[in-house]
């Protein structure tokens, strides 16, 4: 089958099995910041944001996702290099720590942020809790989150 | 998991999927919302998956005392509700919030759920404390309790060319509260080792309604409507409850398992009974015990 998504903003056509997930498919078209994790949908190691909602992308279906949007962590920066202001804060606050489950972590926050641009530290830990952090500092990247939403706060401020 | 999975179809309306669901052509249809990982069992025979997550079915609606709940409607989207965060103090959205993380209910819906036969749902126990009534579409439509899916007797099944397409409930009027109680190994963990859920009527003094709904390591939730009975139409006092509360620890037959034994769930049990009681009370009266 063909598989049609648009993935950071750009339309894409894929061929496509209906057995393939959507992390099969995104790791072989080279969005390698879509990391394998559990392969088991609990890790959320490989989260995406599918029509703006978190997903474990080891678990769904490519094929549930045609003519659907999907934002992986290659789209947050803008197209001239310049961060997301929560790529930014994680490393300002040293929340990216090994890496591996930054992208979950940032996709999870964005789900947030664009739901609630004045999270709580309570909301942050509860948005976060879905991706297991093996490093298991938490303390950084909710700190990281909450620096970006005042900065994004800001900014939003500053523009209007 | 999908080993002999061939075909991907996206059906466009109820119509649409049913018919699809109920053609006899040598193909295993079976229906898929997006929470694969839930129907897993399901899914080893099946040949076509049919998504029915665009058919109209993933709403969440307060209409007066009448709750519905689309079977494609996620259980994120009922933790987001405005209108559920009013009705019983909130039952449903804690229920649905103590599933998981948000990543996981952001797939999950109730109609995966009863397929896929998971039965240890905090909501599955709220919904069955709610007498809620399950709309299932196949060829015929047939309205069921939810609590037939989990009879012992003569148990409802969904099929494979079934979808339950609605889930509605009457909430109760005037001095109600209600309250869901559960112990697990963690805060987060989605299974509890039980859960337990109290709703209260309250007329003056008297306990006009009373109903208690038990799961989570259990083979499926269960109502003590023993329990119920002997709280109706009393007036409700600490003493009242203390004694009812001790007696659900005989009416539940609990699994043993990893999160614990059959005999420390029935102990446990009258605790969650008489702190759901005493915190249904208090959301009902506006006052402690």
């Amino acid at each position: 089958m063909n598989l049609h998504v648009t993935i950071n903003n750009d339309p894409k056509d894929f061929p496509c099995q209906p057995t393939d997930t959507l992390l099969d498919i995104l790791r072989r078209e080279g969005y390698s910041g879509v990391k394998v994790g559990c392969s088991n949908g609990d890790c959320g190691i490989c989260a995406v944001l599918l029509n703006g909602r978190t997903v474990n992308s080891c678990v769904v279906l490519a094929a549930h996702c045609q003519n659907k949007t999907i934002e992986t962590i290659e789209g947050l920066s803008a197209k001239d290099g310049t961060l997301h202001p929560l790529q930014k804060a994680f490393l300002d606050e040293g929340g990216a720590q090994c890496g591996f489950c930054t992208p979950g972590l940032i996709l999870s926050a964005k789900e947030l942020l664009d739901a609630n641009p004045t999270p709580t530290d309570a909301d942050v830990r509860e948005a976060l809790s879905g991706v297991i952090c093996r490093c298991t500092g938490y303390v950084k990247p909710i700190a990281a989150v909450l620096t970006a939403a005042s900065e994004m706060r800001n900014a939003a401020g500053a523009k209007s | 998991m999908f080993a002999n999975v061939q075909e991907y179809y996206h059906a466009t309306s109820l119509r649409d999927a049913l018919k699809k669901l109920g053609k006899n052509d040598g193909q295993i249809p079976v229906p898929v919302t997006g929470a694969f990982h839930l129907i897993s069992s399901k899914l080893r025979a099946a040949t076509c998956l049919v998504d029915i997550s665009a058919v109209d079915l993933n709403y969440v609606k307060v209409e007066g005392r009448k709750l519905s709940i689309g079977g494609a409607a996620t259980f994120q989207q009922i933790v987001v509700s405005k209108e559920l965060n009013e009705a019983l103090n909130g039952l449903l959205l804690k229920a649905a919030q103590a599933y998981s993380t948000r990543i996981q209910r952001n797939t999950t819906t109730l109609q995966d759920v009863l397929f896929g036969y998971a039965t240890f749902f905090d909501l599955l126990t709220a919904l069955l404390a709610l007498d809620t009534q399950v709309t299932v579409q196949g060829k015929q439509k047939r309205i069921v309790p939810l609590a037939s899916f989990f009879s012992k007797e003569s148990r409802a099944i969904l099929s494979n060319s079934e979808i339950a397409v609605d889930f509605s409930a009457k909430l109760p009027s005037g001095n109600a509260g209600a309250s869901l109680q559960r112990v697990a190994l963690t805060d987060g963990d989605a299974v509890a080792i039980l859960n337990v859920v109290a709703i209260l009527k309250m007329t003056g003094k008297k306990c006009s309604e009373a109903r208690i709904a038990v799961g989570g390591g259990l083979p499926a939730p269960v109502r003590l409507t023993a329990l119920e009975q002997e709280l109706a139409a009393k007036p409700l006092d600490a003493a009242l409850v203390e004694s009812v509360s001790a007696k659900a620890a005989d009416l539940i037959h609990p699994v043993s398992d990893i999160r614990g034994s059959a005999q420390y769930r029935k102990q446990i049990c009258s605790v969650l009974v008489r702190r759901a009681l005493a915190e249904a009370y208090q959301f009902a009266k506006g006052r402690s015990l």
